[in-house]
């Protein structure tokens, strides 16, 4: 059989497209119309649906949200008071506002305090105490005065300690924790996700933590604040002349692990007018590549950010190429600049703005006459006399 | 009557069917940017329903999720399409089948079986997409069990039998996990079996696949991680669908060859 | 120095000089220089092997393809009789095919991920070879298709565009095969046959569309022999850049 005239494909297809019109004009009028949708708190409109890398939130009606986990797990957020609804699976249930987090990670502790809650809310951190004494001190107080409790290693986690603790949510970027929280009917948040955190969702996490203390307002605050900062960065490096070469990772044995290029440093690193040499490295975050791929792009770098700090054995460069005598011949080690996050760096995330800035600061110090590093260390070509004794 | 029968057979239209491919393979272009782009929009997709992602993470980003709308209707249509177009063509066939041996009826049919074959790998992945039950985030560590949902059975991680690379060649993966392997104890109706669950090899339960997601410590006695297996649990009714379009459509494609080889000269 | 950069760039002179030695020198001198561009490209990939077996080696399309193209262009002249005009220029554009495949290997490689544990099964690697082998049949389908614009006479095109016509139908049985290995690897592994992660799957399912478009167009005979072979030609050209476009990197020059 010969196909059928033209006149009737040109007829089937122009029911095709406005199918596909009705189809897409709808879901744009439901979209507007649940934009409008209220939220809980002061009647602001916000979105009723927001994606955050892998987290998501999904506000469904005043007594429910749902949120995704980075391990795409849904929890249930329900107003303290409000009835739990059937369809809901108790162990996934988060009364709100939550009052009581223990919290694994440096990460999640920040975020606490970008909402403002550390103070009323943290009850147990798997850190000890001298951990957080030099750059987390609500921190180290709260555990002086017994609010805070130190529940041991995230890989051997005092369970009574937590339980009496009494947490209403655990953040924990461990899966093997959840068997033992389910036990204690304990809800917990994966706060890991398998690809590396993008710079939107790495700025945009505190909007997912925000529903479970009811802190939107701070969230968005806090997002205002980073978004300035990156505008800023943005501002000051449009007219930079060089663009230098950045590579951000290190070797562990005969591992070698980098920061994708789809992770927040990488994107960072291209809005500020320079060259990421892991750029088209796709995948989740400390991704290991080949040898040869990190020595290739270390012959052409101009600065490397290493992921060891000065207590960890970077303290010079002569010191990484003693760690790492593969990479001893990269261009950043020869006669360019390397830099290792200072012990305050992994705590200091709620200031991500700052962190941010210095980054940009450090690819083109010539932008930021007189900025004082408080994050990185510029590392020294040999070892001070001060690090030679530390190591004997 | 007379309209609709006169659409059914212009929606067999062969030149529909071109023009159908072309926009299909322009979308799936536009869908590979589109997730490269805006990867973790899609992810869910694995897990989340059809209408459940399409009425979050589908609507909310049209512009990077449009692409996926056009696809569902772009193989509407082709489905539609080929069902019009393989019912008129196969019925032609049977007409003649007086004339014809079995064998040349059968290979006359081959390219029939694959369209037929197309159609039921689509109604499978609809299935799937409708109607899957997915259960995301399940841990287990040794000793553990997990019951199924609505008590269809038990599963209990017993221990690991990973096998470890000695070996020199790859360096990276030297005394670590190069196969990993849990056993696992089935439990259903008072019965119980031993499996064992690896990376492609996933046991089954009562109509439940269970899939090893992911496993820690990739180094045994090595890693401050605890040993545990996260699992990837689902009921899926599209799988018996597209596994039978793929073996459809293998068979069709057979014999079409017999056919071309056998009948070739002839038609030529 | 490894093994696997010293052979890529002695398979690309073989290749080379494998095309100088069919257009110029002497065609009884094609099967033994290009034999030995292909073990050297086979060396290349058993290298690769080594170091991911019994994983998929990551990115390997864009070294295999030259090497399977290499094997059916001299399991062709050494089954056929001498070969006519007609197929010496099939085989010249092949040889074309094979050096700027490799080259683009080498100057965009992609072959730094390391092979992951899912990747450990025959799915996996029956979905790569199927694979390749269907864009090598897609490649001399386009050749022929090719060489239809340079023949002169009606009978000598209605001959190449049936052979097109047949590399592209064995491509296309291999490409689904691949697909269908894929499919059945991502089940087995993931739960599901379709993993929305990574969206090389999309470029495979339009090179597919892309074919079955060039074959429909053939049975409805709706466009004309020419319209048909441009098609063939350029149709078939965009499937092979997007089935490769996900094995490729960024540009590093070899100096």
């Amino acid at each position: 059989m010969r196909g059928v005239s033209v006149r009737s494909t040109a007829e089937i297809l122009l029911v095709g497209i406005v199918l596909l019109v009705f189809l897409l004009s709808g879901c744009r009028q439901e979209a507007s119309q649940d934009s409008d949708k209220e939220d809980r708190s002061g009647g602001e409109a916000r979105p009723a649906f927001l994606q955050i890398g892998e987290f998501a939130v999904h506000r469904i009606s005043a007594n429910r949200t749902e949120v995704r986990d980075g391990a795409g797990r849904t929890l249930i957020l329900i107003p303290r008071g409000a009835p739990v609804p059937d369809d809901c699976d108790p162990r996934h249930v988060v009364r709100t506002p939550v009052k009581r987090v223990a919290a694994y990670g440096y990460f999640d502790v920040a975020a606490l305090r970008m909402l403002g809650v550390l103070d009323e809310v943290l009850v147990g951190v798997t850190v000890p105490e001298k951990e957080w004494a030099r750059c987390s001190a609500d921190v180290a107080r709260g555990m002086r005065e017994g609010r805070t409790a130190y529940l041991g290693d995230a890989s051997s986690i005092d369970f009574e300690r937590l339980k009496q603790m009494e947490p209403d949510l655990v953040l924990t970027w461990d899966p093997s924790s959840l068997p033992l929280l389910d036990d204690l009917h304990i809800p917990a948040v994966i706060t890991s996700t398998p690809q590396a955190t993008c710079l939107s969702a790495r700025m945009r996490y505190v909007q997912f933590l925000a529903p479970f203390f009811g802190r939107e307002k701070e969230a968005d605050a806090y997002f205002a604040r980073i978004d300035a900062a990156l505008r800023d960065i943005r501002a000051r490096t449009a007219g930079a002349g060089e663009q230098p070469k950045v590579m951000w990772g290190d070797i562990y044995e005969k591992r070698v692990m980098v920061e994708p290029g789809n992770a927040w440093v990488g994107e960072l690193v291209g809005l500020a007018q320079s060259s990421y040499q892991f750029e088209d490295v796709f995948g989740t975050s400390c991704i290991e590549i080949s040898v040869e791929r990190f020595l290739y792009s270390g012959e052409t770098a101009d600065i490397f950010f290493t992921y060891r700090s000065r207590e960890s054995g970077a303290s010079s460069k002569e010191a990484i190429a003693r760690l790492n005598p593969l990479i001893k011949d990269i261009a950043p080690l020869r006669s360019g600049r390397v830099f290792a996050p200072q012990p305050c760096y992994i705590q200091s995330m709620d200031k991500l703005d700052e962190i941010l800035t210095e980054i940009s600061a450090i690819i083109h110090p010539d932008l930021y006459p007189g900025y004082m590093l408080k994050y990185f260390d510029e590392l020294p070509d040999r070892d001070t006399a001060h690090d030679k004794d530390t190591r004997s | 009557m007379r309209i609709l029968a006169r659409f059914w057979k212009a929606l067999g239209s062969m030149n529909l069917t071109i023009l159908l491919c072309l926009l299909l393979a322009a979308d799936v272009v536009w869908g590979y940017a589109a997730i490269r782009w805006r990867t973790a929009l899609f992810i869910p997709l694995n897990d989340l329903g059809l209408f459940a992602w399409m009425q979050t993470y589908g609507r909310h980003n049209l512009t990077y999720t449009g692409w996926f709308f056009a696809l569902l209707v772009l193989l509407a249509l082709l489905a539609l399409n080929t069902a019009s177009c393989t019912l008129e063509r196969v019925r032609h066939v049977l007409a003649a089948r007086s004339s014809l041996s079995v064998v040349r009826l059968a290979v006359k049919l081959g390219p029939h079986v694959m369209h037929a074959a197309v159609l039921v790998i689509l109604l499978g992945y609809l299935a799937s997409y409708l109607y899957t039950e997915v259960v995301v985030g399940t841990v287990l560590l040794p000793g553990r069990s997990y019951t199924l949902p609505g008590d269809a059975g038990v599963i209990t991680f017993v221990e690991f039998r990973h096998e470890v690379y000695q070996g020199s060649r790859l360096k990276v993966f030297q005394g670590e996990v190069i196969r990993p392997e849990a056993a696992m104890m089935l439990s259903a109706k008072g019965r119980q079996r031993e499996a064992i669950l690896g990376f492609n090899q996933p046991v089954r339960l009562n109509g439940y696949s269970i899939h090893l997601s992911d496993f820690a410590p990739k180094k045994p006695g090595g890693m401050r991680l605890n040993k545990r297996i996260d699992l990837h649990i689902r009921k899926d009714p599209g799988v018996v669908l597209y596994l039978t379009g793929i073996g459809m459509f293998c068979l069709g494609l057979g014999l079409y060859m017999l056919d071309w080889r056998m009948y070739r000269e002839v038609r030529q | 120095m490894t093994i696997a950069p010293v052979s890529l760039y002695w398979a690309l002179a073989l290749y080379a000089a494998a095309l100088v030695v069919l257009r110029i020198v002497s065609r009884r001198l094609l099967l033994p220089v290009l034999g030995a561009g292909l073990v050297v490209n086979c060396l290349a990939v058993a290298y690769r092997y080594s170091q991911a077996w019994p994983m998929l080696p990551m990115h390997l399309a864009p070294v295999l393809t030259p090497a399977v193209l290499a094997c059916l262009v001299m399991v062709r002249s050494s089954v056929q009789a001498p070969p006519d005009t007609r197929e010496r220029q099939v085989r010249q554009l092949a040889l074309l095919f094979m050096f700027v495949c490799l080259l683009a290997a080498q100057l965009f490689p992609k072959d730094f991920y390391l092979s992951f544990l899912r990747s450990d099964s025959i799915f996996a690697h029956a979905m790569l070879f199927a694979g390749t082998v269907g864009r090598a049949c897609f490649l001399l389908s386009i050749a022929w298709s090719t060489v239809f614009f340079i023949r002169s006479s009606a009978e000598e095109r209605s001959v190449c565009m049936r052979r097109a016509l047949s590399w592209a139908a064995w491509g296309v049985v291999f490409w689904t095969l691949s697909m269908f290995s894929g499919e059945m690897w991502s089940y087995l592994g993931w739960g599901t046959p379709v993993v929305w992660d990574d969206p090389a799957i999309l470029l495979m399912m339009a090179a597919w569309f892309l074919y079955i478009t060039l074959l429909h167009l053939h049975f409805s005979r709706a466009w004309g022999l020419r319209a048909r072979a441009l098609f063939f030609a350029m149709g078939g050209f965009a499937a092979i850049v997007l089935s490769l476009l996900a094995d490729f990197g960024p540009f590093r020059p070899p100096w």
